[in-house]
């Protein structure tokens, strides 16, 4: 089997088996799955806890080594170190340096990827500035909030302008206003060739951002897709209009019933949680 | 291997010692431990024994803290790390493992040496404080410089060649018969060296002995050579033995200088540097003036011959090699902890290290058993036949003695203590036995063990 | 009153059984007793010292042990509570912060009343089969050589089958077999004949073994207190030096002038380890008396509880 290279992500009956210190198996977190991920899609990764998502997302970034199957990364081994320079990373926990400052624990992961001298300070501010870490900057992150240190987090995985961009969960312990500032950043990358990977719980954060997902169970895939072809019901169609008087509204539905043989329901249409929160506290920030 | 993220880990390091306060912690314990040692132990309340006490109690005691501290640190430089996930954020950048490893062990010796350093200042500073408030005289005092603020370098009097009459007697002995059968003449040879050489320290009642000592620098500075000695006597009771020692070869007249010494404790001989001045060689005469005392006195207690102390050097540049030698032990250590680190969590980590670390400690012990062969005592009757077992432990305590054996030849604390001189060839034999050859094998190992260790 | 007293019983079994179960506890433990029971390899050729170097060095490593265990107890369940955020959890039931630190006082106490137990059956074992007049005991030595086997087959066997923990098990069994080797040994001579129970046992080290324990109780109320603020290493350092500096108090306090205030802060702060040291008691056919032991008690009690105090104001308004 060769690598193609047109994908970003290519895994074939992947599986890993944990051992126990007898060298027996113990657990199988994956069984075999298959993904091909390409390049400038949001692919999500979903599944309850323990389906094998933070394990398949290890392997990808080389810290574990899988039990058998195949796996390429950027076309090449996910062992091979050159290939993280065009590789970010988010883990689900900020685990940050806690007495080092924002702006050292950015410059010491961008000396790490490889920038140096006046790019390397350059990145690093503009990433602060970018994440809203301005105020902070010289501040210990062990004093920072979960949310500040989510930012810290997302903005170190984005230091070497990666090809590849793996995130864990990277809305949790974000307000929704920072939520959405994400979002944009995430669907702004992939507009921008960005290949993006995310484990997320959120179904409704996935729902928005992702082009394709697979949906992990028990360490196998159990329905992968585009979310536009998981989520469409393809017998049922919603038609929006603006609302007509009872009589039009009566005598449409009558001659749809007489048509179909099905009375079709009707409902007014409403603005999400998320919407109505962003305009509020937008529209009270711009009057304050 | 680039040195970029090797130096950003070990930069880390450093910083997040500083920053979560350990070092300053430590910065602490050690001041407040150099500083109180000496004051705490009063020695046997001359200057030299209060400048010995402070050379030999406060770097055993940096020695000490420092080796465990760095053991715990390199422990938790990679282990803790792995439990804290901290490594994922590294390990997922484009760094070599071994990048990584080398970087903690860097950062590791740097902070190693930055303590150091202060041990060494506090060090030097408690030397001159004693020296300039002691109330002692100013004779005492200039003593004491020339003892501790020189670093001196040893020199054992020129031994006559016995190879020839010791084979000619060894001859003699195996033609005579009265040898068992199946010894040899080497052995034989070797055996009578070795009673000539003891017995040509001997010195019974009127006796008298010559050493010759080469001068192998030329002695223009002004300082006094040192004559170190002691006496063993065949019998037990201690009494004094007074003698006088003459000294030519110099630029004057002889010297002559009466002692009266006790048995089996060590003397010094003062030598003016100025008498000594261009020389390259000394003679030292020593003739037993106590006519009443029976006793056979042998020059040479506890196997160790006079030695002849010369100055070649200052305590400053002595004291740093000693340090260096140090440093260079922490860094095997270091290596030592970041390799258990590799394959074990942190609690069990710790343990392995200083398990390794009280073995190494254990080495005078293990060469005991190696060296004698004996590993428990015998009991009453036949002597019990070796059996497989007995073999192969005694096999693996001296191979543990082989090992162990050239970390511990270098331990410089006895050798300031004394004020004798570290030269740069040891300082560089100790760099290339620690860390070209230990720290760089447990590096391999432990780079190789991190290499396949997953993070999960 | 039931309720708080099962509250307290709630936490101080949470803590005991999160102790026992962590590799460095129990490595601790079986450490301390393992260089114990080898001491006597290394006396082997003291002539007629052998057993007094056995005693001495059997005291001092249940010191020193016993003293790296409650500074590493201590922090292991209190300071690293506090950093991980696992006592937010606690604090959100009705859990005053006395009860806490008090039940956590206890589980260490518990894990230290434990290796003392472990550690003085090791001394009693050390002292019986340290070599005297070049006669080996055989059997002795044998049945220590078949602790290892006995203290980790079972526990590996049942993990292997079963899956369970190894190292709560492997305690159990450690403390079970020295008892039972002492048993054994006190009613067998050296060549293995039987005889009167417990005239083959230095029994004396038992009341030796209390008295220092009563210092390890003290060190472990020290350790508390530091580690409501301060983390192991440091913890264990500071342990250190007041182990050393207790040691030697006698000496350090006559440096001070008697009636000086300084003097009395002295004697106040830092604890008089030396009092607790019964080796040089033990020495000849020296004994430790109840009145001793009976001083040392109220002393360890006085400290104890002084040390606490200082714990528990640093601890009480502790924000996380």
């Amino acid at each position: 089997m060769s690598d193609s290279p047109h994908l970003i992500i290519e895994a074939h009956d992947l599986t890993k088996t944990f051992l126990d210190f007898w060298g027996r198996p113990k657990v199988h977190a994956v069984k075999g799955i298959t993904l091909e991920i390409r390049p400038g899609e949001i692919f999500g990764l979903l599944g309850p806890n323990g389906s094998g998502k933070s394990t398949t997302m290890k392997m990808i970034l080389g810290l574990l080594h899988p039990t058998s199957g195949h796996l390429s990364v950027l076309g090449q081994s996910p062992r091979d170190v050159a290939v993280k320079s065009r590789m970010g990373f988010m883990p689900e926990e900020s685990y940050l340096y806690k007495y080092l400052t924002a702006v050292e624990i950015l410059t010491f992961y961008a000396n790490l990827s490889g920038l140096s001298g006046s790019v390397r300070k350059e990145t690093v501010n503009r990433m602060i500035e970018q994440m809203g870490l301005q105020a902070a900057r010289n501040r210990p992150v062990g004093e920072f909030s979960k949310g500040m240190a989510r930012r810290v987090g997302l903005a170190q995985a984005l230091l070497n302008d990666p090809d590849l961009i793996l995130l864990d969960e990277p809305t949790s312990g974000l307000d929704p206003i920072a939520c959405r500032e994400v979002k944009d950043l995430l669907l702004n990358l992939a507009d921008r060739g960005k290949t993006i990977l995310i484990c997320s719980h959120h179904l409704a954060d996935m729902q928005d951002l992702s082009h394709r997902v697979a949906i992990l169970l028990e360490g196998e895939v159990c329905a992968a897709g585009s979310v536009k072809d998981l989520l469409a019901t393809p017998d049922l169609i919603r038609l929006t209009l603006p609302r007509p008087s009872r009589e039009k509204l009566s005598a449409m539905l009558d001659y749809l019933e007489r048509e179909t043989g099905f009375r079709p329901g009707v409902d007014h249409t409403g603005r999400t949680l998320e919407s109505v929160f962003i305009e509020t506290v937008s529209r009270r920030r711009i009057a304050s | 291997m680039s040195l970029l993220p090797l130096m950003a880990i070990a930069r880390l390091t450093v910083r997040d010692a500083v920053r979560s306060r350990l070092l300053v912690s430590l910065a602490v314990i050690l001041v407040i431990g150099l500083i109180s040692l000496p004051l705490l132990i009063s020695g046997d309340n001359t200057l030299n024994g209060q400048i010995q006490v402070i050379l030999a109690y406060t770097l055993s005691f940096a020695m000490s803290i420092l080796s465990a501290v760095t053991l715990w640190a390199a422990c938790g430089g990679i282990a803790s790390e792995i439990q804290d996930r901290r490594l994922y954020l590294v390990l997922t950048r484009p760094v070599h493992r071994h990048e990584l490893w080398l970087g903690k062990w860097l950062g590791i010796a740097g902070l190693n040496a930055m303590l150091l350093s202060l041990t060494g200042l506090i060090v030097s500073a408690m030397i001159a404080f004693t020296l300039n408030v002691s109330p002692e005289s100013a004779i005492a005092k200039r003593q004491a410089r020339e003892h501790f603020l020189l670093a001196r370098m040893t020199v054992i009097p020129v031994a006559p060649d016995f190879a020839e009459q010791a084979r000619r007697d060894a001859d003699a002995l195996l033609q005579s018969g009265r040898l068992p059968a199946g010894v040899t003449a080497r052995v034989v040879e070797a055996e009578l060296i070795k009673r000539y050489q003891d017995r040509r320290y001997s010195l019974p009642p009127h006796g008298a002995i010559t050493l010759d000592f080469p001068l192998p620098v030329s002695i223009d500075n002004g300082h006094d050579l040192i004559l170190k000695y002691a006496f063993d006597s065949s019998r037990p009771e201690r009494t004094p033995v007074s003698g006088e020692w003459t000294i030519s070869g110099g630029q004057h007249d002889s010297l002559v200088m009466s002692v009266t010494n006790y048995p089996g404790i060590p003397n010094t001989v003062l030598i003016p540097g100025e008498w000594v001045r261009g020389a390259p060689s000394i003679h030292l005469t020593y003739q037993r003036l106590d006519a009443k005392n029976p006793a056979t006195l042998l020059l040479k207690a506890n196997g160790k011959e006079p030695e002849l102390l010369i100055p070649a050097g200052g305590i400053a540049m002595n004291l740093t090699r000693g340090l260096l030698i140090i440093l260079f032990r922490l860094g095997f250590l270091a290596a030592l902890g970041l390799t258990a680190g590799s394959l074990l969590s942190m609690p069990v980590a710790v343990f392995a290290g200083f398990f390794i670390m009280t073995l190494l400690a254990l080495s005078g012990y293990v060469e005991t058993v190696a060296s004698s062969g004996v590993f428990y005592v015998a009991h009453e009757g036949p002597a019990p036949t070796q059996t497989w077992l007995d073999a192969a432990i005694l096999n693996l305590f001296k191979g543990l003695y082989g090992i162990t054996r050239p970390f511990l030849r270098f331990d410089p604390v006895p050798l300031l203590q004394e004020g004798l001189r570290i030269s740069w060839t040891v300082a560089g034999q100790a760099f290339v036995w620690l860390i070209g050859l230990y720290t760089t094998l447990t590096a391999v190992i432990g780079i190789a063990l991190f290499n396949r260790r997953e993070l999960g | 009153m039931t309720s708080r007293l099962k509250q307290f019983v709630a936490l101080t079994g949470l803590a005991v059984t999160e102790l026992f179960r962590q590799p460095a506890c129990f490595l601790l433990i079986l450490c301390g007793c393992a260089f114990t029971v080898l001491v006597p390899l290394a006396v082997s050729h003291q002539l007629g010292q052998a057993t007094h170097l056995t005693v001495d060095s059997s005291l001092a490593f249940e010191l020193v042990f016993g003293m790296i265990l409650a500074g590493y107890a201590a922090c292991s369940t209190l300071h690293n509570e506090c950093r991980s955020g696992t006592i937010l959890m606690v604090f959100s039931k009705p859990v005053g912060r006395l009860m806490y630190f008090l039940a956590k006082f206890a589980a260490v106490s518990i894990l230290i009343a434990f290796f003392i137990f472990c550690s003085s059956a090791a001394s009693l074992l050390a002292e019986r089969v340290t070599p005297r007049n070049f006669e080996f005991d055989a059997l002795g030595n044998r049945l220590l050589l078949a602790t290892p086997f006995i203290v980790f087959l079972p526990p590996a066997f049942l993990n292997f089958r079963k899956h369970r923990a190894v190292l709560p098990l492997s305690l159990v069994l450690f403390a079970l077999t020295l008892t039972a080797w002492v048993l054994i040994l006190g009613s067998v001579d050296w060549e293995g004949r039987r005889t009167a129970f417990a005239s083959m046992i230095e029994w004396r080290l038992l009341p030796a073994s209390l008295l220092e324990g009563m210092a390890l109780f003290m060190m472990a109320a020290i350790a508390l207190s530091l580690a409501s603020r301060l983390s192991t290493p440091v913890t264990v350092a500071i342990l250190a030096l007041i182990l050393m500096m207790g040691l030697i108090s006698d000496h350090l306090a006559m440096r001070l002038s008697v009636s000086s205030p300084a003097q009395f802060g002295f004697r106040l702060f830092l604890p008089d380890i030396q009092a607790f040291w019964p080796a040089d008691k033990l020495a000849g056919d020296g004994s430790i008396t109840p009145s001793l032991i009976s001083h040392a008690f109220v002393y360890a009690m006085a400290y104890g509880i002084g040390a606490l105090s200082l714990g528990y104001a640093a601890f009480r308004n502790r924000q996380f």
